[in-house]
């Protein structure tokens, strides 16, 4: 195995991706029986890389897995010496909550194989990923799955069938045109190309028209490359004018791919299940399977499965198209590197990765993507890909955190490594180093990364670039031990489960409640188990789901508001206004930033947001955080000492953005305008602690007089359905004060696309409402959309916003009303 | 309710003082109607304690301070006439001068040692609730009141819950706290329950130490503690406080650990309990009657315990389980423990310059902080309130050192974390989170932590959910850029003020003229004298806004000053080192003397000498 790692050019790493139960984990089985790894009988079934006890008995694949294998296959190539090829393949899940587990996976390949249901075709999450594989850069083969379904389930016919395949393919090759990247070059899938395979991952069968194409040629005497052409797309043969044509004449002849491929297929299928043993044993020595005894026992499903099997081979087919169509590392990190290094593309190590350089002096780099939990409580394999050089055991290295500056000191570590592993599914297998194109993992790293980071060895080297997520974790709920005794103990479980996943974020609120924060409902509850089970050995209280929302005003302030300081002698006067959502949205974007050129920027606000050019000029800072969605504005003319204030002013400005009075949520969409102030003529009176507090009170009462009201965030939600369990999507959605915007159906199949807004409030139990809804017809993915402003005033008793106030100064354990005014304001 | 008019100073607009003559309420103090003054100040054990401590040693001039919280204040002059005419009673012969304080330094459940020795008190005795921390310096006596208590419904409400037969199978103990206004009764009600469940282990919490100074004038008899005689009252009091008062105070207690005797107790609430206890298996029954503070307190201490009983004393109800709040503060304060990880300056605010030990504490922290390799300045404000500690921009935590019940201040308007001692040392990581406790003698309790194998990885920080780097202690030049060679300067607060925008004036080295300070405006700030305005001066003192108040210590610790040790008070100002250092020492200035000492008799004003520019309008 380490000696295969050598040859850079003999090396495929990519990753298996696709929708939901498509099929991905028990298509990997195929390639792990074909390496040896598990026996051709419980392939289909051993779902070898789900790893974890909960994925098993769910069903569902939740942590990506690696695994390392090598195959011989045998390529006509100038720069090939060895017929051996290692295959560093990770299986990702393919429920929506776990697509950052995807991104982490497709950082460290170079190709994947997507995988798509026959019947079911291309779905939502199979759109997500394939545009992360592409902005990633990451070549894509296709796999179109289930065969056996579309032909023991629905029976449909051979044209039917290549009309679902050209579905699925033209959908993917839509996406694939609409993201594409020029430095990525074609990557269009075509079967003629040899790009897409079709088969059933539980049969263990597949096949590409080049298995095809090979038979036919060598008994009809045609080169194998004309061949491939015809046996897709619209191309007939004419047998009795011996010709190929491109028109069925009048429906007289059968579509090559159907009369070659398809037909054989399903005559086959037919035959073993309705048991026309002669019929079989005929067929079986036409394409050369020869059964053995006992196999020849089987019946049913099970004979067809090992005569699929047999026949072709579903690890055969895959490996083809991995070997002949995915880049080996010398060749994907050439186009890779541009958007991998954060630094300049002509550094050593920049260099280095574009060649893909394993020799002695290579300046080393390393991506570690995500951290995989070791029989070892608490500690961490960090998994992750070597881009250029060697990585050995015992070599001393800088770590780099994902903050890391160049030339910085800060998140830099210089360490030896204490081991360098492969990982092998559910075995690691120790390596004394490791070369540049191969995934491995590292012993002793973890604890100073929590969850990704680079791996240099030239003092010179800049970060690997850190992933982009395609979800956001928006669900969250607060945990809290059972004694509070235990509270360190949890601190440390929430460290190793935020270790543990590339997205779960942990934190705490300011009132001390522990946060839990995932992508979905599902995510969620995978992560409390972890957390309990493993990482913290207690179990824990856990409330109900915590939504974030937002404070706002929406109207201007109809006076102009006065605060005084807590010695009375300095006057702040501030009158707030709603910034429309369409600036909020450049802000979030960072299209508006407080770092950008002020002059600029206030050309650019005033041409696109209606702003008044001087105003925008004097935007004095941005909050939460320096650059939140609300603005604090100097509108005042010639205050004197006005400049030494502004530091205390901003400070309270931006701490009151961060906990409004009404239920201590963010701020979002507020401006506020300084209108006028009054200082105390000495500077000791009207120091830090007099402004400061007095900044944030004064944002508070124009908060409060300025029409308060309450965001909060809204889902968009795509669900696909049959049409007959439509009506029943319709009323679960009203029941959550949810609708639909848009109704699309797929193309010859009664599956609706419905896109939905559904507040992330009444998201709760969604999913499982809807499937008791529809008898599990209808399939939701809910991704966070915006920011919806609730009906009614905040502060007006009975309304939506007020109520889900009290909810939330409740849960927090604030008083149960509102601040008065008064606390805030003050008068002339 | 009767009323009177009272003159009262209004704000006008903040920019002028004026007296206004407004109707005012008398307001009646907090003494419930079933107790009589005598009854209530215990003011015959009280007068008959400091006469014989008087008899003892006597002094030419007995001075007593009368503390009252704000509450019980109403009370104040019945009780100083009342406690004259007894003591005369006792013994005609007294020269007696007996005085009120008026507002506290600091809380006041303290004894105010500050205010009694500013007027030369030889005795305090202290009102009211108490947060029972050891005072130093000066014999005081506390009085806590009295608070009435259904001890038959107490036990029937214990008998409906069904709660201690568990107890007795578990053969746990049941420990007994309450709030001081039933230290009167509460051998009673020990005693009682210890009647009704025979099988039970019942412990209360007792009131004292060997501390010198404190004596109770309410706990009769000392039974089952082994305290020495000060506990008791009446005869017995031969080793109170009133022997000290005369000759000079005694020697203050050496900066160590608590003595032996100390140290084999728990405190929890202020209440000492054995150190033998094992709090895992206890439950805790307390009594309460209107100190939130104090059973807050007990709670967090006691998180650990088995079960939690209150008897509410003013409802009547007997509550189960730690109340949610509880729970949630002790989030909250885990919360700031951890956010004071990522801090670098910390300031240590003095909120008590009374408790004993409080230097070794101050010291203590100061040597942590600098040792975890964060800058840390000492401050002295007075009564600790936002706009106080937000003039400290920098600083981005205060560990404020305080007494028990003032010490968990609620943060959420602090725009930085405020902690307590004990909350530092777990934020630094030098105590694992354990046993929470606001007291001082857990605090001094130093607990051994294992040391980080690696002291360069970084920590999680919990309130963001990331890493973040640890402070480094020490910096090897040979790893900074430079290698070796002498390199920048580095200060937390220069950084600070340099990363501001406004760094303060211009200050034009070389180009503008240098001018002698003089002296500048003299006044309160919503009105100043005029008459001296120049522009100089107020050019002196603008810069006076990032001015520190360094306390410093004195080590020999005379105790003859007033302040608790604190013999020197500087008024630093550090600009940031891109200016020249410039060092503006400002001194106190006494207004009084330079009035009084020109002319006492030259003027026939109806008897006035001298006349202050702050009190007039």
């Amino acid at each position: 195995m380490r000696a295969i790692m050598d040859l850079k050019h003999n090396i495929r790493s990519m990753s298996v991706i696709a929708h939901v139960d498509h099929g991905k984990t028990t298509l990997t089985d195929s390639l792990v029986q074909k390496a040896g790894i598990i026996s051709s009988k419980a392939a289909g079934g051993a779902r070898y890389t789900d790893t974890r006890a909960d994925e098993a008995e769910r069903g569902i694949t939740i942590k990506s897995t690696g695994i390392s294998m090598f195959f011989d296959y045998a390529l006509k190539a100038s720069d090939i010496t060895e017929n051996s090829y290692l295959i560093n393949l990770i299986d990702s899940p393919g429920h929506v909550d776990f697509s950052s587990e995807v991104t982490a996976a497709l950082r460290v390949t170079d190709g994947a194989l997507v995988v798509v249901d026959t019947i079911d075709g291309v779905c939502v999450q199979t759109e997500t990923v394939l545009r992360q594989a592409i902005s990633e850069r990451v070549k894509p083969v296709l796999m179109v799955n289930k065969v056996d379904r579309a032909l023991l389930e629905l029976q449909l016919p051979a044209e039917e069938l290549y009309q679902a395949f050209c579905r699925s393919i033209e959908s993917v090759n839509v996406i694939v045109a609409t993201y594409n990247d020029e430095a990525l070059g074609d990557v269009q899938v075509d079967p003629r190309k040899g790009t897409v395979a079709f088969g059933s991952g539980l049969h263990q069968w597949a096949f590409t028209l080049k298995k095809f194409a090979q038979t036919y040629g060598a008994k009809f005497g045609v080169a194998e490359e004309k061949m491939m052409d015809k046996l897709w797309g619209d191309w007939y043969y004419d047998a009795a004018g011996k010709k190929w044509t491109s028109s069925d004449k009048g429906g007289t002849l059968e579509r090559a791919f159907c009369q070659f491929i398809a037909t054989p297929i399903t005559t086959l299928f037919d035959a073993i299940m309705n048991e026309k043993h002669g019929k079989v044993n005929k067929m079986l020595k036409a394409v050369g399977v020869e059964l053995k005894t006992e196999e020849k026992e089987l019946t049913g499903k099970a004979l067809l499965k090992r005569v699929m099997q047999k026949w072709l081979p579903a690890g055969d087919a895959v490996l083809e198209m991995i070997v002949l169509h995915l880049p080996s590392p010398v060749k994907a990190q050439g186009y890779r590197v541009d958007t991998l290094y954060e630094g300049p593309l002509d550094d050593a190590t920049a260099t280095a990765i574009r060649t893909c350089d394993t020799s002695d002096g290579a300046p080393l780099c390393m991506y570690i993507s995500k951290m995989v939990p070791t029989s070892d409580k608490g500690r961490f394999y960090a998994f992750g890909r070597v881009f250029s050089g060697k990585i050995a055991t015992g070599q001393k290295v800088r770590i780099m955190g994902p903050n890391y500056v160049a030339g910085k000191k800060t998140e830099l570590w210089i360490k030896n490594i204490q081991r360098t592993v492969i990982m092998m599914g559910k075995y690691t297998e120790q390596v004394a180093d490791v070369p540049a194109g191969n995934t491995c993992a590292l012993v002793g790293v973890d604890q100073y990364l929590l969850k990704s980071g680079t791996i240099c060895t030239a003092d010179d080297a800049h970060t690997i670039k850190t992933m982009k997520f395609s979800v956001s974790p928006v669900v969250r709920c607060a945990v809290e031990p059972k004694n509070s005794a235990d509270l360190p103990k949890l601190v440390e479980g929430m460290k190793r489960l935020a270790k543990s996943d590339p997205m779960v974020l942990c934190y705490t609120e300011e009132s001390g409640e522990h946060i839990i924060a995932c992508s979905g409902e599902l995510h969620l509850e995978i992560c409390l188990q972890d957390l309990q089970k493993d990482f913290m050995g207690t179990e824990v209280k856990v409330s109900d789901p915590v939504v974030s929302f937002r404070e706002t005003v929406t109207e201007k302030s109809a006076t102009t508001l006065l605060s005084k300081s807590p010695n009375k002698h300095n006057r702040l006067f501030v009158e707030a206004e709603p910034i429309s959502t369409e600036l909020c949205l450049a802000i979030d974007d960072k299209e508006i930033s407080p770092t950008a050129d002020q002059k600029l920027q206030g050309r650019k606000m005033a041409d696109e947001y209606g702003w008044d050019v001087s105003e925008a000029r004097k935007i004095w800072a941005f909050g939460p955080d320096g650059t939140g969605p609300n603005l604090f504005v100097d509108t005042t003319k010639g205050v004197n000492y006005l400049l030494e204030i502004k530091e205390s002013v901003v400070g309270g400005f931006a701490w009151g953005c961060q906990n409004g009075p009404l239920c201590e949520e963010q701020m979002r969409g507020c401006r506020f305008n300084l209108m006028d102030v009054v200082l105390h003529a000495d500077a000791i009176h009207r120091g830090m602690g007099q402004i400061m507090p007095t900044a944030r009170r004064v944002c508070f009462a124009s908060l409060m007089t300025s029409g308060p009201g309450l965001l909060e965030p809204v889902y968009l939600v795509n669900i696909s359905v049959p049409q007959d369990a439509m009506g029943n999507v319709y009323g679960v959605l009203t029941k959550r004060r949810g609708h639909v915007f848009t109704e699309e159906q797929k193309p010859g199949t009664p599956q609706m696309t419905l896109l939905a807004y559904l507040p992330v409030m009444e998201s709760f139990g969604f999913t499982a409402d809807l499937r008791s809804n529809t008898g599990g017809k209808a399939f939701p993915q809910c991704s966070f959309d915006h920011w919806e402003p609730m009906s009614g005033s905040a502060i007006e008793e009975g309304t939506k916003a007020n109520d889900t106030v009290m909810a939330v100064r409740k849960r927090k354990g604030l008083t149960a009303e509102i601040p008065p005014l008064d606390r805030y304001l003050d008068k002339l | 309710m009767s009323q009177t008019t009272a003159p009262r100073l209004e704000m006008n607009d903040g920019a002028r003082l004026f007296t206004d003559v407004k109707v005012v309420e008398i307001v009646k103090s907090d003494r419930p109607d079933e107790y009589g003054i005598e009854e209530y100040y215990e003011i015959s054990s009280t007068a008959s304690k400091i006469h014989s401590a008087y008899l003892s040693s006597p002094v030419p001039l007995l001075k007593i301070a009368l503390q009252f919280p704000d509450s019980l204040l109403p009370d104040s002059s019945p009780v100083s006439l009342l406690l004259e005419s007894t003591l005369m009673s006792l013994n005609p012969s007294f020269d007696l001068l007996i005085f009120i304080l008026g507002d506290t330094t600091y809380g006041s459940c303290c004894v105010d040692t500050i205010a009694a020795k500013h007027l030369n008190a030889d005795i305090v005795i202290h009102y009211g609730n108490s947060c029972l921390s050891r005072v130093k310096d000066i014999p005081s006596i506390n009085v806590f009141g009295r608070c009435p208590i259904d001890i038959n419904d107490l036990i029937v409400k214990v008998e409906e819950k069904e709660v201690f037969e568990s107890e007795i199978k578990n053969n746990d103990t049941i420990i007994v706290t309450y709030d001081v206004k039933f230290s009167y009764i509460i051998d009673e009600v020990v005693k009682e329950l210890r009647e009704r469940w025979p099988k039970l282990d019942i412990v209360k919490g007792d009131l004292n130490d060997e501390s010198e100074n404190i004596q109770f004038t309410n706990v009769d008899n000392n039974d089952n503690n082994n305290n020495n005689n000060n506990n008791g009252c009446g005869d017995d009091i031969d080793s109170c406080a009133c022997k000290n008062s005369p000759q000079p105070p005694p020697p203050p207690t050496p900066l160590t650990i608590p003595s032996n005797s100390n140290n084999k107790k728990i405190a929890i609430g202020g209440l000492l309990f054995p150190s033998t206890l094992n709090l895992l298996t206890t439950t805790v029954l307390h009594l309460h009657h209107n100190n939130l503070k104090h059973l807050t307190n007990i709670h967090m201490k006691t998180t650990s315990s088995k079960t939690h009983l209150t008897y509410h004393t003013i409802s009547n109800t007997l509550e189960k389980g730690v109340s949610k709040k509880v729970g949630r503060q002790l989030n909250r304060r885990f919360y700031l423990t951890q956010k004071v990880r990522s801090t670098n300056i910390i300031g240590i605010v003095i909120a008590t310059l009374n408790i004993d030990k409080f230097h070794k504490v101050v010291k203590d922290v100061k040597s942590q902080i600098e040792e975890s390799g964060r800058t840390c300045y000492v401050f002295c404000v007075g009564k600790v309130n936002v706009a106080k500690l937000a003039n400290y921009g920098e600083v981005e935590a205060f560990c404020l050192i305080a007494c028990p019940e003032n010490s968990l201040l609620d943060s959420g308007d602090f725009h930085v974390p405020v902690v307590t001692p004990f909350e530092l040392e777990i934020g630094l990581g030098l105590r694992g989170w354990g046993d929470y406790s606001v007291e001082f003698l857990d605090y001094l309790r130093k607990e051994e932590v294992e040391e980080v194998e690696d002291a360069d990885e970084p920590i999680y920080d919990v309130v963001t959910g990331t890493y973040v780097e640890r402070k480094k202690k020490e910096v090897d030049l040979t790893q900074e850029v430079g290698g070796g060679q002498v390199t920048t300067f580095k200060s937390e607060a220069g950084r600070f003020l340099n990363n501001r925008e406004y760094t303060g004036l211009e200050s034009n080295i070389g180009t503008s003229e240098v001018r002698k300070a003089v002296k500048g405006q003299v006044g309160i700030a919503s009105e100043y004298d005029g008459k001296d305005l120049e522009v100089e001066t107020s050019v002196a003192f603008e810069k006076t806004e990032g001015v520190k108040k360094v306390v410093e210590e004195d080590s020999d610790d005379s105790g003859d000053f007033i302040l608790g040790g604190i013999t020197s008070m500087t008024m630093d100002m550090e600009t940031s080192n891109v200016f020249e250092k410039t060092e503006v020492k400002k001194k106190l200035e006494v207004e009084e003397e330079e009035e009084d000492s020109d002319d006492s008799g030259d003027f026939i004003l109806g008897g006035i000498t001298s006349m202050t520019m702050d009190t007039e309008d």
